[in-house]
């Protein structure tokens, strides 16, 4: 009887398991792909091409410890900061580093011999480009700083090191994972490698910066890679004049009875 | 048996990251990547002079028709901005030209800002300099998906080959709208891409080709010749802010010197 029952369940969870995916299926060619899973050959350890994801649950994926701020880091100069971003979220500022790192839709990164560049699935976030032709930043006095900076990489082994400094003082999002905000003497070393025969993209990311933190500050992202022959879906929108998004930054919503 | 998987593995190592790019400059692909300005010789003066670039679509009469009735698709500003009405304006009276928003929704042909390829094994993107949806050209050999399973975009879905040194795309899957040269499209309108390099590498010439037989008498075709930018090239950020209410009245005439 208990083999009868828990057949029947089991069947019935493949049914359903089945009309879901089915029904997900019906809904878009967007965001297909074939099955995750290790691939069977061996990895390339440098290969970062792909698309990647850092796992939906907020706790996962994630170690970002709080960071050590400076002594002259005053109360008022991060709310000034938290006032900015703040602004910035309710009117779609596009994104850059860091925060640019940490959405949660895919990012589609590709690697050449000449550069990597990461692409978001969000209309309100610049692509990154990160040189791998070049060991020098590009001089001040010509370089027009963005919410990017300006990041080169070399290969150290198997790992990718990104420098990038060079940041605009007011565009895009300051604050930084952790705590702390950026400014345009910050410099972020971001390392790059594999692990888990390819599957998991490491992002180790130090920030250092006199003025803002007492310590370097460290955190690490960990994204999965997708399944082979994902397709991006349209980008997510972020629309500063939808009337109803706007409330949602005015106050909380009251309940209705 | 141990030799064919060090040999793989070595193989492997070596065709990976240093790898996408440098074998197409090894195996006689074209070597495309790169920052890149398209280069008009002809049309300057005004978007609808284009089309001398372009020429004119030969548009089947339904097609016509509803070119004519003006169902190219399209945008719209939102509701309560008011659009250029195409009358002179007085000086500090301003009007819009823009809707405001910070975003933009990319396109298939390049426009004036820079773009960029980037030619890895199994995407080839293009990537315009300012915001907007990246193309991205599946290498892979898959399919089109099918296309009542498909939202339209602006850059719709893409394939790619080389063909004895030429970059082709086949592209489906487009947002309704308008072709240059007074085209229209579906997304059931099949694009046709060729790029070209130059024996120099210098030049790449791009040719479009439209085929729809419900749209066109016969194909659409027209060439845009893009310019390779030094290798030491990088993108320029295009920022605004839409918090700033000047963005939704971006000409302001100015008053007119005596």
């Amino acid at each position: 009887m208990i083999y009868q029952v828990l057949r029947r369940t089991i069947r019935t969870a493949g049914v359903v398991a089945c009309a879901v995916a089915v029904s997900v299926g019906a809904l878009s060619a967007q965001g297909r792909g074939g099955r995750a899973g290790a691939p069977a050959a061996p990895v390339d350890p440098k290969d970062f091409s792909g698309y990647w994801e850092l796992p939906p649950d907020g706790h996962d994926g994630r170690n970002i410890p709080t960071a050590a701020l400076a002594a002259t880091v005053t109360k008022q100069k991060l709310a000034a900061v938290a006032a900015h971003d703040a602004k910035g979220y309710r009117w779609c500022y596009n994104l850059g580093v860091p925060n640019l790192m940490l959405l949660t839709r895919p990012l589609d990164i590709r690697i050449s011999a000449g550069f990597m560049v990461v692409i978001p699935e969000y209309s309100a976030a610049q692509n990154r480009w990160i040189y791998l032709n070049r060991d020098k930043h590009i001089p001040s006095d010509e370089y027009e700083a963005g919410v990017n900076g300006d990041s080169i990489g070399h290969w150290e082994d198997s790992t990718l090191v990104v420098e990038t400094t060079m940041f605009h003082p007011e565009n895009g999002i300051l604050g930084i994972p952790g705590g702390g905000f950026r400014t345009p003497e910050s410099k972020l070393v971001e390392r790059f490698r594999l692990l888990n025969n390819g599957q998991v993209l490491q992002v180790l990311s130090t920030w250092t910066d006199p003025k803002v933190f007492r310590a370097p500050h460290t955190y690490e992202l960990r994204y999965t890679r997708l399944p082979r022959g994902y397709e991006p879906r349209p980008n997510a929108v972020c629309d500063p004049y939808n009337d109803e998004r706007a409330q949602l930054f005015a106050a909380p919503s009251k309940s209705t009875p | 048996m141990r030799y064919p998987s060090v040999l793989a593995a070595v193989v492997i190592a070596g065709i990976g990251v240093t790898g996408d790019h440098t074998r197409a400059q090894q195996s006689n692909l074209p070597d495309i990547e790169g920052t890149w300005v398209r280069l008009d010789t002809v049309g300057a003066g005004s978007f609808g002079a284009v089309n001398t670039l372009t020429g004119n679509a030969v548009l089947t009469p339904e097609a016509a028709a509803a070119a004519a009735a003006g169902r190219q698709g399209g945008g719209g500003l939102r509701p309560g901005l008011v659009a250029d009405d195409n009358k002179p304006h007085a000086a500090g009276e301003p009007y819009v030209v823009t809707d405001g928003s910070c975003t933009l929704p990319g396109g298939l042909e390049p426009n004036s800002s820079a773009f960029h390829i980037v030619q890895s094994k199994d995407e080839v993107l293009i990537v315009r300099e300012n915001p907007g949806l990246h193309r991205t050209i599946y290498m892979d050999g898959r399919t089109h998906p099918d296309l009542s399973r498909w939202r339209p975009t602006v850059v719709g879905h893409s394939i790619g080959r080389y063909e004895n040194g030429t970059f082709v795309i086949d592209t489906v899957g487009l947002t309704p709208g308008g072709v240059p040269g007074g085209g229209r499209r579906t997304a059931e309108t099949q694009l046709t891409e060729r790029y070209t390099l130059s024996a120099d590498g210098k030049r790449l010439t791009m040719t479009y080709t439209w085929n729809d037989p419900k749209i066109y008498q016969k194909p659409h075709s027209y060439q845009i010749v893009a310019e390779r930018q030094p290798a030491a090239s990088w993108p320029f950020e295009d920022w605004c802010d839409s918090g700033d209410p000047t963005q939704r009245t971006s000409v302001i005439p100015p008053t007119q010197l005596p």
